[in-house]
């Protein structure tokens, strides 16, 4: 397929070339394309980024848009009276009702009308949960991976740039870094942390903010070696001759051509940390159960009575993580075969 | 060459003492100690007996103090006795090392064997539907908590389901092995297969995205192009000139799962019931028990370190363009 | 030579299998085991502590069990029963003291063929009393006479621990003078804050030298040597004690080194390697006498007979190589196999005292709890505890013909501690109205929990049972009660008379994803709070940061659940000086009434005084009682022969009677 699309491209190259004498106007709209162009070319000629783009768009309006929508709040609980019917919330007597003899938990609802998806464990309603958790998960990806770029790509390149005992220094602190395994360090901090009063609904992002401190390390290293193989080149060596600042170097001719990778890693650790946030969840330490995420609701199906009896409680979010981090990877995958020059068949 | 190898094992051991001090002021600023949680329950403990338990188990001193003890007994080789097992934390690591060992490297063993010739065919046919087919079903595996598979094929391949495999343990507990036979052999490989597969399945899709990425990059190069126009055959492009080069990026992949090999893996060991380092570091962290999380993550993170060194030592071995200096 | 000496052995092994086994056929046929493995599942991996006097986790200690024998066992409605002995209670005498006397049945054989004595009861408790056992069975905590002078090793302990309780009066924070503050505050480098560094930092750009400046001694700061670090500690401690006399210890520093500055003095104190009130009267009886009544006594002195020929004597001081042995070897009906690839496997022993055990082989392994059902039913494993999910029971119902289950009430229960320093009476009292317990309980467990009324296991005999609803759910009321505490609604907040909000911070641990009874009536309570003006910070944590929270007094309330309880002895918790006293409740009717029932020999009578007892801390809004909840033993039909099964109950089921169970 993307051979005879190759062969257009050729036919339409050679289509141009007959309309000699008007060279420039088939320039601008063939051959010299801008980099952005060249990228934005490759990366739409990669199916399965664009299906990981258009997934993410609707995640993204499902979880920011979605909850304002919704009639219920997140935290908010159901209950059944003792008629085995739910306890509308604006009764009088409501206090009354849910605490009646044979009052029970709404949980474990099937779907319906009230409850698109039922409601929770907890008794939640799991539609409005859906929407809140995928808000929750979305923020954590973005601020581990803005904490950890911030971090690694300014030390990878100051130890890069500079060399020497500056580098020693960073890339063994990076060493450091990737030599402390990773759960039992975060179990150690959650618990610290709460230790601080931190308030529960905050203690996710604080979480997340460690976690970015944590993750930079592979940043770093990235950055630096990049760094390293771009100083030797050409034009940085004019550069050099040219007697620009060194911060300017940095900015301007360095960091723009590390950039590709950087977008590259930063898309598929937002994937990462998602997933690393359901592991978190697992272990206890990751979004409190009052308020909702994708991990901590997809726990459900760890439970084998739930896996069996109320799929409509972990596939749900089981399939909002697996499309979100597959479309997260499949865009980043896109990007790094579109960026590299190399790759082009 | 031996020069770099003797000042990077110099540096090394700078990095150590700062992951030591780093781990160890962690482990104890726990909120709780391990005196604090293995007597919550008991009613009859007093203040005072906790703290004569403190002192014996020498949670009475600060940080530092505690530090350098514990780095003092560490070079002479001696890690303590595991507050919440009660048994020499060395004595605890070499019984479940092997088995922790074994699933991790036939894991790995498997994944290269899969992610290799699927990494390549993935390249030769980039873009096309057999690439998006491969690709979309190794990255599922890494686009899924573990927790989430492995509740998945408990319940498919497991007694609950089709019972093709057990789906927890090691053995089964009705029969009684004397010495070592074919038989149990077999038990432990039933045991396994589900594991192993989760560690497969979540792990693969990293390694071959590594070996597609790389075998695309071989596949553009000029030397290739010049093969090619040459007239040499597409099998021995691919694998004669194309593979031999990604195999130097692989190579060093090699090196840095060596932790990997020995850390475990909590989660899957813990589902499936398999108790192995992971899921032990795992209860040690819940329990603060400080001589188990400095011993074992200190071995991890010299592992990560020999790891570091062996992929480099290797890079320059597979590639005569890098000189070690 | 060596080859004759093997051979001769060799021989002489042979005769005595010869004479072995005609002995056995001159005997009437004697029973043998079944040749068959019975595997039993349990809930959590083991601890492998496969030692009896460090055991911990129910597990080990259930293998342990089938291993070892002691004087006495628990048997049906919570009783003891005389097994490998017996332990009997002598007369009250008037000192108050009580002495026990123990025996061990004449005959028994531990299984390497030595033959049992009150020694190796003797040998139990003496290391349980030793001050470097560190396992869970303290022996000191017990008022046995002369267990603490041997433990600290002071034969004038009693006296000298009064005198320096007494001495040590002076270093509470209402007595302490400003100089002994101030020594201990310099001694303890400021309880570990000191870092011994004048130009040191206390936090990031702040040296000791602005802080001091910041507290207002700037002046002292000029008169002394700001590089000498004893001066600035001196200055230091001053100003701690000046500004924040409050928050420091001395009196635990100062009662601990008051004793040893005593002891030391004492001429007449003596090192102590006996502990006076353990007296062995003959190869098979001894005496254990107690300073005070304690009608749970023989309880705690009910140790296992332990070899001490096997373990090793006790050099005191140093039990280190006693407690690291994990090969046991005991008299009970089966004996130790090993532990591999998860497997415990332990195997009968034929000179069993009590017969010959009916089953060849018994192994444990763990079995998640979602697997456990499924293991069962198709026959993995013969007997297992079902717990996790409620649903479950139906399951098992609607497989009556593989698998019989018995239901047991847990002994233990679920409650909700509040913190009595932090939250005043009233507004612990509204706390209590804000719990809609029922719908959480049901919720959680379905019909494998009810809800209580009084913080105390109902399997207790002295439980009242007919004890009704105190504090009911209702909003409207705890506002009531939030008021007589002197908080008013003001613009939609609930506030003090200086203006503070209502804020009240509740820990759970529920994995984090609120897996708890309680988690659903905290999130209701913490939605009232919300409505009425309050708030209520809710923190699902994980077990280590509930108990630091608790235990520093952070934590306003608290859910946990107390188990293994099978006394009516409250006293280590609701004691002003219990030492499980989270809720830091010290009330002197109630200190009084926790003593009585102690002492309260006659069943009715201490009936009535726990059931007085439980109001009051009701009264008091100690604790939320929450739920009583059931454990489930399920067993294989085809796999065990039910006949030989009793119905479990409570204290006393299949595990207490192992060696009977048959395999069909």
């Amino acid at each position: 397929m993307d051979e005879k699309y190759q062969d257009s491209l050729k036919k339409d190259a050679m289509d141009a070339s007959e309309f000699s004498g008007e060279v420039e106007d088939v320039a601008a709209k063939q051959l010299f394309m801008t980099p952005g162009q060249i990228v934005a070319r490759q990366f739409f000629r990669n199916r399965l980024a664009i299906v990981g783009l258009v997934i993410l768009v609707i995640a993204i309006l499902f979880c920011v848009v979605g909850p304002f929508l919704s009639p219920y709040s997140e935290t908010e609980m159901f209950y059944l009276g003792a008629d085995g019917q739910e306890v509308p919330k604006d009764v009088p007597n409501y206090s009354a009702r849910i605490s009646e003899s044979g009052a029970r938990l709404n949980k474990r609802a099937e779907p319906d009308s009230v409850h698109l998806l039922g409601t929770t464990e907890l008794g939640h309603d799991m539609f409005t949960r859906l929407m809140y958790g995928g808000r929750v998960s979305l923020m954590v990806g973005f601020i581990v991976v803005f904490v950890e770029l911030l971090l690694g790509v300014t030390l990878g390149g100051i130890a890069g740039y500079y060399g020497g005992w500056i580098d020693t220094i960073i890339m063994r602190l990076v060493e450091i870094f990737n030599s402390i395994p990773f759960i039992p360090l975060m179990l150690i901090i959650s618990s610290v942390m709460i230790n601080l009063k931190i308030p529960e609904g905050n203690k996710i992002y604080y979480t997340m903010v460690i976690m970015g401190v944590l993750y930079w390390a592979g940043v770093a290293r990235l950055v630096r070696g990049q760094i390293l193989s771009l100083r030797e080149m050409e034009y940085m060596q004019a550069a050099e001759a040219g007697g620009i600042r060194g911060s300017r170097k940095i900015m301007r001719h360095l960091i723009p051509n590390v950039m590709p990778q950087i977008i590259v890693m930063a898309t598929m650790d937002l994937g990462g940390v998602i997933l690393t946030e359901s592991t978190m969840s697992y272990l206890g330490i990751g979004t409190s159960a009052m308020f909702a995420s994708w991990g901590n609701m997809v726990q459900a199906v760890t439970s084998d009575v739930i896996m069996r009896n109320a799929p409509y409680l972990w596939i749900p979010p089981g399939l909002a993580i697996l499309f979100v981090v597959l479309a997260f990877n499949f865009v980043g995958d896109g990007l790094r075969d579109a960026f590299d020059p190399k790759m082009k068949r | 060459m031996r020069q770099f190898i003797i000042r990077r094992l110099l540096i090394s051991i700078i990095v150590l003492l700062g992951v030591s001090m780093m781990l160890y002021a962690l482990v104890r600023s726990m909120p709780s100690d391990y005196v604090t949680l293995a007597t919550a329950t008991n009613p009859k403990v007093t203040p005072e007996m906790k703290e004569e338990l403190r002192k014996i188990y020498g949670l009475d001193k600060s940080i530092p103090e505690g530090y350098v003890n514990w780095l003092g007994s560490a070079v002479k080789g001696e890690f303590g006795v595991s507050l919440k097992f009660n048994r020499p934390v060395t004595q605890i690591i070499s019984e479940y090392a092997p088995i922790t060992f074994t699933v991790a490297f036939i894991a790995l063993v498997l994944e290269l064997l899969i992610a290799i010739p699927l990494g390549i065919l993935a390249a030769r046919k980039q873009y096309t539907k057999t690439d998006y087919i491969i690709t979309t079903l190794v990255f599922i595996g890494i686009s899924m908590p573990t927790f989430f598979f492995a509740a998945l094929l408990k319940k498919w391949f497991g007694p609950a389901g089709l019972n093709w495999f057990p789906a927890y343990g090691l053995l089964q507990a009705r029969v009684i092995y004397n010495g070592f036979s074919f038989a149990k052999l077999l038990d432990y490989a039933q045991h396994l297969v589900l594991p192993i597969s989760m560690w497969v399945v979540t792990g693969v899709g990293s390694m071959l995205r590594y070996t597609r990425t790389n075998m695309l990059e071989v596949l553009n190069a000029d030397y290739i192009r010049t093969a090619r126009a040459k007239g040499v055959s597409e099998h021995n492009v691919v694998y004669s000139h194309g593979f031999r080069n990604t195999l130097i990026t692989l190579v060093t992949l090699l090196g840095s799962s060596l932790p990997g090999l020995f850390s475990g893996a909590a989660i899957t060991e813990g589902l499936f019931a398999l108790e192995g380092l992971g899921n032990i570091a795992l209860t040690a962290s819940h329990q603060a028990d400080v001589p188990y999380l400095m011993g074992f993550n200190m071995l991890l993170a010299v592992l990560t370190i020999i790891g570091y060194l062996i992929s480099d030592i290797l890079y320059a071995a597979v590639d005569p363009r890098v000189r070690l200096s | 030579m060596k080859k004759n000496l093997k051979m001769l052995l060799a021989m002489l092994l042979a005769l005595v299998m010869i004479v072995s086994v005609f002995a056995g056929c001159k005997k009437t046929e004697k029973a043998k085991p079944d040749d068959k493995v019975m595997v039993i599942a349990v809930e959590a991996n083991f601890e492998e502590k496969w030692n009896p006097f460090m055991a911990e986790s129910a597990y080990d200690m259930q293998v342990m069990e089938q291993i070892f024998v002691a004087p006495m066992k628990g048997v049906e409605g919570n009783a003891l029963e005389n097994w490998g002995g017996s332990i009997t209670a002598g007369e009250v005498q008037a000192d108050g003291s009580m002495t026990y006397t123990v025996t061990a049945n004449k005959g028994m054989k531990f299984t390497d063929g030595e033959p049992i004595t009150i020694d190796d009861y003797i040998y139990a408790l003496y290391v349980t009393a030793d001050p470097s056992y560190t396992g869970p069975a303290q022996l000191v905590a017990e008022d046995i006479k002369g267990v603490k002078e041997y433990y600290y090793d002071d034969s004038n302990y009693t006296a000298n621990n009064a005198a320096a309780e007494a001495e040590a009066e002076k270093y509470t924070l209402a007595n302490i003078s400003e100089e002994d503050y101030v020594a201990y505050l310099v001694a303890t480098n400021l309880e570990g804050w000191w870092d011994g560094d004048p130009a040191g930092l206390v936090a990031e750009d702040y040296t000791w030298s602005n802080y001091i400046e910041d507290e207002g001694f700037g002046d002292k700061l000029a008169e002394i040597d700001a590089t000498n670090p004893d001066e600035m500690l001196a200055l230091l401690a001053l100003i701690e004690y000046t500004n924040y006399g409050d928050s420091y210890d001395p009196y635990s520093y100062y009662s601990e080194k008051v004793y040893k500055d005593i002891k030391d003095a004492d001429p007449s104190s003596t090192p102590v390697d006996e502990i006076a009130g353990i007296v062995r009267v003959d190869d098979y009886t001894c005496t254990v006498t107690y300073n005070s009544v304690n009608i749970y006594g023989d309880r705690s002195i009910n140790q296992y007979f332990m070899p001490e020929h096997y373990y090793g004597e006790i050099v005191k001081g140093s039990v280190g190589d006693i407690l690291a042995n994990v090969e046991p070897l005991g008299s009970g009906p089966y004996i130790w196999g090993g532990y591999d690839a998860g497997i415990v496997t332990v195997t009968a022993n034929q000179d069993y005292f009590e017969g010959v055990p009916k089953t060849g082989t018994i192994r444990w392994l763990y079995v998640p709890p979602t697997d456990a059902l499924t293991a069962l039913m198709n026959g993995d494993v013969d007997i297992a505890v079902i717990g996790g999910e409620p649903e479950y029971v139906e399951e098992m119902d609607a497989a009556q013909d593989i698998i019989r289950y018995d239901l047991t009430d847990n002994a233990g229960y679920g409650y909700v501690g509040l913190n009595c320093e932090n939250l005043k009476l009233g507004v612990r009292k509204g706390l209590f109205s804000l719990m809609n317990r029922e719908p959480s309980v049901t919720a959680y467990y379905e019909t494998l929990a009810t809800v209580i009324e009084r913080p105390s296991t109902t399997v207790i005999a002295e439980y009242p049972q007919d004890a009704g609803t105190y504090y009911e759910y209702s909003p409207e009321k705890a506002l009531e009660y939030f008021e007589s505490a002197g908080y008013k609604q003001v613009d939609g907040k609930l506030v003090d008379a200086s203006g503070n909000q209502l804020v009240v911070n509740a820990y759970v641990g529920g994995s984090g994803i609120g897996d708890h009874p309680s988690f659903t009536m905290l999130m209701q309570a913490a939605e009232d709070m919300k409505n009425l003006g309050g708030e209520m910070q809710v923190q699902d944590v994980d077990f280590n940061v509930l108990q630091a929270a608790m235990n520093d007094g952070t934590a306003d309330m608290f859910c946990l659940a107390w188990g293994d309880v099978n006394t009516c002895d409250k006293q280590s918790q609701f004691h002003s000086e219990g030492g499980q006293n989270r809720y830091r409740i010290s009330d002197p009717t109630m200190d009084t009434l926790l003593e009585q029932i102690l002492q309260t020999v006659d069943l009715e009578e201490r009936s009535a005084l726990y059931a007085e007892m439980l109001d009051l801390a009701m009264e008091l809004a100690i604790e939320i009682p929450v739920y009583q909840r059931c454990n489930i033993i399920a067993y294989n039909r085809s796999a065990i022969n039910l006949d030989t099964v009793m119905q479990a109950t409570t204290f006393y089921d299949y595990a207490d009677e192992l060696w009977t169970v048959q395999m069909n």
